[in-house]
């Protein structure tokens, strides 16, 4: 058993996957409390493909991939945000038109400039060949977000629940709303290195819905949150090293079995608990 | 001379075109209870936005507490007890919890609380009657201790002006004298309140004066007056009988 845990870390290239996927899974697994709250989970869908022409251009131009991902990232932001305030078409609509063209952008930029750029990693995740520099970016970005988002989830939480009273006492919900988003982007860009843009909307939806079928309580669903999907990105790496298969796909699919068994045997939300509950409550 | 708690002056909203409010006026004095009445579309939640700072005014003045609402805000003034239908009631945070987010205004950075803010949230807790509820999700209350939940946070914030939409909706008859019971001793302790209701149940018991609002003021005065068949008919838009 222990040889069968310890012989993949021999590779280094496995040790970085290891650490790249657990930072951005506990990164994403309390920003992902807030955004299922809040209901912003298409938001997130929006930011994560929206990077991809930051990215390509990161590429191209020798930048750090942060650098490039964030631009794009806060800017369809700003987009969505100033769509929906000029227009009236409606929210989902505008996140829908906004975030499709940056990415289409994003295809456009990487067929036409020739490359070593590989789409298919960008899109899908090569957690398996991260650089050093990646993972700095990956490390420094995950503590940052982390750190605001554990100081400030009081206020995070205030906003979700209840944005009339936090305006009613005199907190401001649009600067709230702007922190927020910018530690959306930065929690993309550091997803994106994890398992690929296209699964990143996993990352930040999966670990708040599993973890809000399992309490009634905020601060117990933080905590279980980062447990759940810490321990199935685990073993997701592992799978996909002992399987061999996509570690990004098998990371996800992981924290998706996450979720099942809670949507079975949660205490909130289980069907089987409920099951048994009014079983119970007939025969007692 | 008191100083009003709120001073509406010929207040106007606009949404693009439409008119929302036209002209309203009102004073909130400390100690009384200013019920609002009107169908839905009749302005109270414009009403209500505007002094809350959510909705812009195309005109006139808003004071309170003799000042910029903004400061009165700031400084913890002003509590808000939503509508039911505003509030999710599956949220995962407990009766307690929410009473204490009426410190959050008094805390620090990250609203840590203090042993002071948890005697203010145990007192409010236990003023409203929902002690052996305290750590229950909310959405495991009644109609009426919801209501109180959102009272109690008023109570731990410690604020002078009490704002409720809707607060009987929902509400069953024995909970609305429990209710009305705990405002009015808030009102007598100093505390301005106003509410908003499009219907009549608890009105002539809580309040010290009603509005009736349907775009402007209809009608400014008594209860005994306000709920005149003939006014009410106006209000509601419907033929008098």
């Amino acid at each position: 058993m222990i040889d069968w845990v310890l012989e993949p870390l021999q590779y280094g290239f496995m040790t970085r996957a290891l650490l790249v996927t657990v930072v951005a899974a506990v990164t994403c697994a309390l920003l992902s409390c807030w955004l299922v709250q809040i209901g912003w989970s298409l938001m997130g869908d929006a930011v994560s493909h929206a990077v991809l022409p930051g990215v390509a251009i990161s590429y191209i131009l020798g930048w750090p991939f942060a650098v490039g991902a964030f631009i794009f990232g806060a800017g369809a932001v700003a987009l969505i945000g100033g769509v929906r305030a000029t227009t009236k078409i409606k929210s989902d609509a505008a996140i829908g038109v906004v975030f499709t063209a940056l990415f289409a952008l994003g295809l456009v930029i990487i067929s036409a400039v020739p490359s070593q750029v590989d789409l298919g990693h960008i899109l899908f995740g090569n957690v398996l060949g991260v650089t050093d520099s990646d993972i700095a970016q990956v490390v420094v970005i995950g503590v940052v977000v982390v750190a605001v988002l554990v100081l400030k989830r009081r206020d995070f939480t205030l906003f979700a629940f209840d944005p009339s009273h936090a305006n009613a006492i005199g907190i401001s919900t649009k600067r709230l709303s702007v922190l927020m988003l910018g530690l959306l982007a930065m929690t993309v860009v550091v997803a994106l290195q994890a398992v690929g843009i296209v699964l990143v909307v996993a990352m930040l939806i999966t670990p708040g819905a599993t973890a809000y079928l399992l309490t009634k309580r905020f601060d117990r669903m933080l905590v279980l949150s980062v447990v759940v999907t810490a321990a199935a990105s685990v073993v997701g790496v592992y799978a996909s090293y002992y399987l061999d298969v996509s570690t990004g796909g098998a990371v996800v699919l992981a924290q998706a079995i996450a979720f099942g068994v809670a949507y079975l045997f949660g205490a909130r939300g289980g069907v089987v608990t409920a099951l048994v509950r009014d079983r119970r409550a007939v025969t007692v | 001379m008191t100083e009003s708690i709120i001073s509406i002056r010929d207040l106007v909203v606009r949404y693009g075109t439409v008119q929302a409010l036209a002209d309203v006026s009102l004073e909130l004095l400390p100690g009384r209870i200013i019920g609002v009445i009107g169908m839905n579309g009749s302005g109270k939640s414009s009403l209500f936005g505007a002094v809350m700072g959510t909705v812009r005014a195309a005109g006139g003045d808003i004071r309170l507490f003799g000042g910029d609402p903004a400061r009165a805000r700031k400084r913890n003034l002003v509590s808000y007890v939503p509508q039911s239908e505003a509030v999710d009631w599956d949220f995962p945070i407990s009766v307690a919890e929410v009473v204490m987010t009426g410190r959050y205004g008094r805390l620090g950075l990250t609203r840590r609380p203090r042993a002071a803010d948890r005697d203010a949230v145990a007192r409010a807790i236990e003023r409203v009657g929902l002690v052996d509820l305290a750590d229950r999700q909310i959405g495991e209350l009644s109609g009426g201790q919801r209501k109180r939940v959102f009272v109690a946070r008023g109570i731990a914030q410690e604020a002078t002006l009490m704002l409720l939409d809707e607060p009987f909706a929902g509400v069953d008859k024995g909970s609305e004298y429990t209710i009305i019971d705990l405002l009015r001793g808030l009102a007598a302790e100093g505390r301005g309140i106003l509410i908003s209701t499009h219907d009549l149940a608890g009105v002539p018991e809580l309040c010290d004066e009603v509005i009736l609002l349907k775009n402007r003021v209809l009608f400014h005065g008594a209860p005994e007056d306000a709920l005149a068949a003939e006014r009410l008919a106006l209000a509601f838009g419907l033929e008098p009988r």
